[in-house]
């Protein structure tokens, strides 16, 4: 293992072109983020938070500038390397949870491990491992408009930590929750960064996001602070 | 003002929101306009098809008429006055009807008048052909009986032959009245233009004499033209003149000028519609009575008003047929408007919401969405004029199903029920999105979240149990056709086995008289479709159960598309129902009504073949051998004397071309008499060696097949066949001895039969006219002592008739004497051009396109709109990592699922309702339409074509959205599901 940071940024640019206009979401980013670090990712709405996320798990590519992450340049990485890249290592969390609405809190996890190509043994004890982890055993058979809003983004964690990411890249996870479950879940992250040394991207303007992020980056305007 | 503005506002925001959507805009309203092309080719198609039967009914009465030669417009109407049986015959008193006629008649009628003519014929006159005879004496020799005649327009439709037309008579200038003679008359009576006649008339005032000049000769100049409803030879005895000399010299100065009067009214029938029949015929006589009232002894001589009403029967089994095979259509028609609704409705679901939570009112949103509606609706019903034109033409081609080789023979001519069936469709798509968007509007975006939760519930009529409801009317519809046997309520069907107990003419004659009102039951007509609708919505009620087992089989694998595919199949019967039905509901339709194309197409054939017996039928006479003294042939020459006739074998027709078998087929009134009491029938002689080949046969017409029944006459040659239900109602069994009584050429012959075999239906046989017996034709032959006329069926390669009877009767070769010639062949290309036969197979062959082309659209559309759930849900899942290939066979099995469903289920449910109901559907009003009984076809090969068309539309499907999510930006499919 080297010591090169999990993420690196040079000077990245993300341009949108909508007819003539040009909107430049970002304007030249350059960040490091170290491994094992629980970083909060924050700004005004339209600073150019979830389009760096996006870049960063290869959702999106930059119109210019460099993205190193887990040691992947991600511009060099077509379609179908992104995605393989992605299923084994990196977990994604999304503000409306994102879960299949006809799969139940279980089948939504194993999906995760069945399209990674495991086995059925291994999907099943992995699947259990993470609900356990998040603790919803219990509330396995169960689909997603049968359970609360954090109850739905526990399981969309357990989703994203199923195939055992290096990182986890979380798009304001706490944005459609109260804040009783915001801290939950917020504590939930915590707990998994430090017990697993899983490296946590979190885009937020959550001011509780502060009490349990180790580092804290403010974008504006497309750059970061 | 404020309201207008308001209304411009929102016609702006609905333009504009088609706008924003033009591809899903341009495919729903192409949609739309296909099935209102469809729905309104429906009434227009038939009226043009009734159409086409009334006139094919008035030309054929037309060409019928002997005098005529030319073909008279079919709304020809004459009245007519023959004074000499009427008392009156004044010009005087006529003038009030003549006025009436020309004039108003047509007005009353309705009609437009397209041209009119009046002929005037006075009392014949003697005209003296000799000239010297003195013009003082009535003439005893040398005369011919002429009339003077005049006819409107008349200058223009002759050619002179010699001299010039007539001038008008005076008087005080000239004494001669000018005349014309026709150019036949004038050359037999040897006349010619310029000399001077006189017409003798005897009267009870004495003699009237009429100096004539002959002032020219004449012809027709066109004796076909339509001028002449009588034929030019119908004026070859009279006197032309000009109408103003008869009516302003000759008949001031006649004491009954008037010996006949006939007007002739030619009016536009373009117009006219199978519902303006029984009006119009009403119509008719009220004109006829006023003219009578008006100038009795006018009558009505020809009118279409007899036709109008037999076609108004005729159209009535017509109107019935096409009724009850549109009403498939009509189902799917309603499956596929379900659809575009539903999909259009969802896509807008999210909006709506989002738009009643900031504020607006359902008012609003109705009002704006209707507006959409109603700006596609008519944009569809503006392009669904002409292609329902364009159908109604394909239609008019049909010569079978699906093969529209005919010329094109039907008016193009939109009816006001046709634009009230597209109007009322175009109400009910308004009204089914009317309702859909008040649901939806009944949703803030809260209550919208909850409720797309919910629709992972099954659909609402699964919940509220329709498709179990459902069931009953189909199956008391179905109890009901078992029950009296056909969809006519009448008495059964005769099948093959119950035929015998349908002998009796009474079944038919009920059928017949049924007639008059087809409509009695709707149930009976809707049982077929309300069977496919209920099974299709049962279907899907097991469908969850069938995917949940193959989600469980497939989450033992490791696979990703096959599981995801039917766990969202099995999980959200919702969301893909709607498709399904239409899928369904299209293969099932489409293979009953292929099967019942089929079934008619091969019963239509089995008919005429039943009905002839074979290929070719020739009537043939042989050699006379016995003369009575005036020289006829003496074909009641007593069997003592030796035998009349004399023919050559039959096997010399193998020597005509084409000819591939003969058989001799004698047919002879027959009686049998059981228990004292005769029963009348008729006896079959035939070549049991040869008959097998030429005849046709099904083997449900006896339990035995041919071959068997002619070995049990060469195992006997007095053996026998007979009815089934003829031995078993008189309780007789093969090897009994059966006594029948032959009529030949006058004469009745006792003969003992053995009965050997039995049948229940026979090629030329209808069991109304008594039983039938088949037997040995040699047998017969040496019992009564010598051969008598008999038929030759033959088998052949397409031969039609003419080119075969001349080589037959080439005296140079086979020399017979062929008196009759009936090719089956040329009578079911005869028969196909039927307008009746035309118009179900036209309509059963549109049906059957659009059902697959609304099929596809719908399902192209379904594909298309659905795809931004789907956009969202694989937006995620490349997220998460699913490979392109995993989302490729997602997307591949969701189909494959969907139309395979919808191929199996649709083909085996359409075959399971055809084999049900078909069986019923055999209609005529004839005995012999419904013999032999219909023996139910399954298109196996059309329903290979529909495999064939879904195959290409899983490929258009699929690849279409494949493309699409090849390009999907994932973050884009992300960020739209945080929105929705």
């Amino acid at each position: 293992m080297t010591d090169e940071p999990l993420i690196i940024c040079e000077n990245l640019w993300r341009v949108y072109k909508l007819d003539a206009l040009e909107i430049a979401a970002l304007r030249g980013v350059n960040l490091q983020v170290a491994a094992g670090r629980f970083v909060a990712l924050k700004g005004r709405s339209g600073s150019g938070k979830t389009t760096l996320l996006n870049c960063l798990g290869g959702l999106d590519s930059p119109t210019a500038g460099k993205v190193r992450v887990l040691g992947h340049d991600l511009t060099q990485l077509d379609d179908e390397h992104l995605a393989r890249w992605r299923r084994e290592q990196i977990g994604l969390v999304f503000q409306s949870f994102s879960l299949l609405p006809t799969l139940s809190a279980y089948e939504n996890i194993e999906l995760m491990l069945r399209i990674q190509g495991e086995e059925k043994k291994e999907r099943r004890e992995r699947t259990l491992a993470c609900l356990e982890q998040v603790g919803l055993r219990q509330w396995m058979h169960h689909r997603p408009y049968e359970m609360s809003g954090g109850q739905q983004q526990r399981v969309a964690i357990a989703r994203s930590l199923a195939n055992r990411p290096r990182l986890i890249l979380a798009d304001e996870p706490t944005g459609e929750l109260d804040s009783v479950t915001a801290r939950e879940i917020l504590a939930l992250f915590q707990r998994i960064v430090h017990a697993e040394g899983v490296t946590l991207l979190m885009v937020s303007h959550d001011a509780l996001v502060d009490e349990y992020a180790d580092q804290i980056l403010h974008l504006k305007d497309g750059q970061v602070m | 003002m404020k309201f207008l503005h308001r209304l411009w506002a929102h016609i702006l925001i609905a333009v504009w929101r088609l706008r924003s959507q033009g591809g899903l805009t341009l495919a729903a309203s192409l949609g739309l306009t296909v099935l209102l092309g469809l729905v309104m080719s429906i009434p227009s198609y038939a009226d043009a098809v009734s159409y086409r039967l009334l006139s094919a009914n008035l030309a054929g009465r037309s060409s019928a008429s002997a005098t005529a030669e030319a073909q008279r417009a079919p709304f020809t109407f004459l009245f007519e006055y023959t004074g000499p049986f009427r008392g009156a015959s004044q010009w005087e008193q006529a003038q009030a009807v003549d006025a009436y006629l020309l004039r108003q008649a047509s007005a009353e009628l309705g009609l437009p008048q397209q041209n009119s003519s009046r002929i005037l014929i006075s009392f014949p006159f003697k005209l003296s052909i000799l000239p010297e005879a003195n013009p003082e004496e009535e003439p005893q020799s040398g005369f011919a009986w002429v009339n003077f005649a005049a006819m409107n327009d008349l200058q223009s439709h002759i050619t002179l032959v010699e001299g010039s037309y007539p001038e008008i008579s005076n008087p005080a200038t000239d004494p001669f009245v000018e005349v014309l003679i026709s150019e036949k008359s004038a050359n037999q009576m040897g006349l010619s233009a310029g000399e001077t006649y006189t017409l003798y008339s005897k009267g009870e005032s004495g003699i009237t004499l009429y100096p004539v000049r002959l002032a020219g000769i004449w012809r027709a100049t066109d004796p076909k033209d339509s001028y002449w409803f009588y034929s030019p030879r119908e004026f070859d005895k009279a006197l032309l003149v000009p109408e103003a000399t008869f009516l302003e010299g000759l008949a001031p100065a006649m004491l009954d000028e008037l010996g006949k009067i006939t007007w002739r009214l030619t009016l536009d029938s373009s117009n006219v519609h199978a519902v303006d029949a029984i009006p119009l015929a009403n119509r008719i006589t009220r004109v006829e009575l006023q003219a009578k009232k008006l100038f009795t002894g006018v009558y009505l001589k020809e009118s279409p008003q007899a036709l109008l009403l037999e076609y108004q029967r005729t159209t009535s089994l017509l109107s019935f047929l096409l009724a009850a095979f549109s009403v498939p259509i009509a189902a799917l028609f309603l499956a596929y408007i379900n659809l575009v609704s539903g999909v259009i409705i969802e896509r807008q679901r999210n909006e709506i919401a989002v738009l009643r939570s900031r504020g607006a009112t359902l008012f609003q949103i109705a009002g704006i969405t209707t507006l959409e509606g109603l700006l596609m609706v008519a944009l569809a019903l503006a392009t669904g004029v002409p292609l329902s034109l364009g159908v109604i033409w394909l239609m008019g081609k049909t010569r079978s199903f699906l093969d529209f080789s005919l010329p094109a023979s039907l008016r193009l001519h939109p009816t006001e029920l046709s634009l009230v069936f597209g109007g009322c469709t175009a109400v009910l798509i308004l009204m089914a999105r009317l309702a859909l968007i008040i649901e939806a509007a009944r949703h803030t975006i809260i209550t919208y979240k909850q409720e797309q939760a919910r629709n992972l519930r099954p659909p609402w009529w699964q919940r509220a149990g329709l498709d179990l409801l459902l069931f009953i009317p189909a199956a008391y519809g179905a109890f009901l056709l078992r029950s009296q046997g056909s969809i006519l309520p009448t008495p059964a069907v005769p099948t093959a086995t119950a035929v015998g107990a349908a002998a009796d003419a009474g079944a038919a004659a009920a059928r017949a008289a049924a007639l008059n009102d087809p409509f009695q039951n709707p149930l009976l007509m809707l049982a077929p479709a309300l069977g496919i609708f209920a099974f299709t919505l049962f279907m899907l009620r097991l469908l969850p159960g069938l995917m949940a087992g193959i989600s469980w089989a497939a989450a033992q694998s490791k696979s990703v598309g096959l599981l995801l595919a039917a766990r969202h199949l099995s999980r959200s019967p919702s969301f893909y129902s709607a498709p399904l039905i239409l899928l369904v509901l299209t293969l099932s339709l489409s293979t009953f009504t292929a099967s019942l194309a089929q079934t008619l197409d091969q019963h239509f054939y089995d008919l005429q073949y039943y009905q002839q017996g074979a290929d070719i039928r020739l009537v043939e006479l042989g050699q006379c051998l016995k003369f009575d003294p005036v020289g006829n042939c003496d074909t009641g020459a007593s069997t003592e004397e030796g035998a009349t006739w004399a023919f050559i074998p039959v096997a010399e027709h193998l020597k005509a071309p084409g000819v591939t078998a003969a058989a001799r087929v004698g047919s002879w009134p027959a009686r049998a008499s059981m228990s004292g009491k005769p029963i009348t029938g008729a006896f079959l002689g035939i070549d049991r060696l040869d008959f097998s080949q030429v005849a046709f046969w099904r083997k449900d017409f006896a339990a035995d097949s041919l071959g068997e029944l002619m070995n049990a006459l060469a195992s006997d040659a007095s053996g026998v066949l007979a009815a089934r239900s003829f031995l078993k109602q008189e309780v007789l069994y093969p090897g009994d001895s059966l006594a029948l009584t032959v009529d030949i050429a006058g004469k009745s012959y006792p003969i003992q039969f053995t009965i050997v075999g039995s049948f229940d239906l026979f090629p030329t046989w209808y069991p109304e006219k008594g039983p039938l017996f088949v037997g040995n034709l040699d047998y017969l032959f040496e019992q009564v002592q010598g051969q008598h006329p008999y038929n030759v069926w033959l088998k052949t390669e397409a031969t039609p008739c003419e080119p075969l009877v001349e080589a037959l009767t080439n005296p140079q070769t086979l020399a017979l004497n062929v008196v009759g010639c009936i090719s089956t062949r040329q009578g079911i290309l005869q028969e196909q051009k039927r307008p009746e036969h035309q118009g179900v197979f036209g309509l059963l062959s549109v049906g059957f396109a659009g059902a697959g082309l609304l099929t596809v659209l719908g399902f192209l559309l379904y594909a298309l709109f659905s795809f931004q759930r789907r956009m969202i849900e694989m937006g995620v899942l490349r997220a998460l990592g699913l490979s392109s290939r995993q989302m490729r066979s997602f997307l591949a099995w969701e189909l494959i699922f969907l139309i395979a469903i919808g191929l199996v289920v649709g083909s085996g449910l359409g075959i399971f309702v055809s084999l049900l109901f078909i069986p019923y559907l055999q209609l005529g009003s004839k005995a012999s339409a419904l013999i032999p009984p219909f023996t139910v076809q399954i298109a196996w090969e059309r329903i290979l074509q529909i495999y064939a068309l879904f195959g290409l539309l899983f490929v258009a499907a699929f690849s279409g959205l494949a493309r699409r999510l090849a390009h999907l930006k994932i973050f884009q499919a992300v960020k739209l599901g945080e929105t929705t």
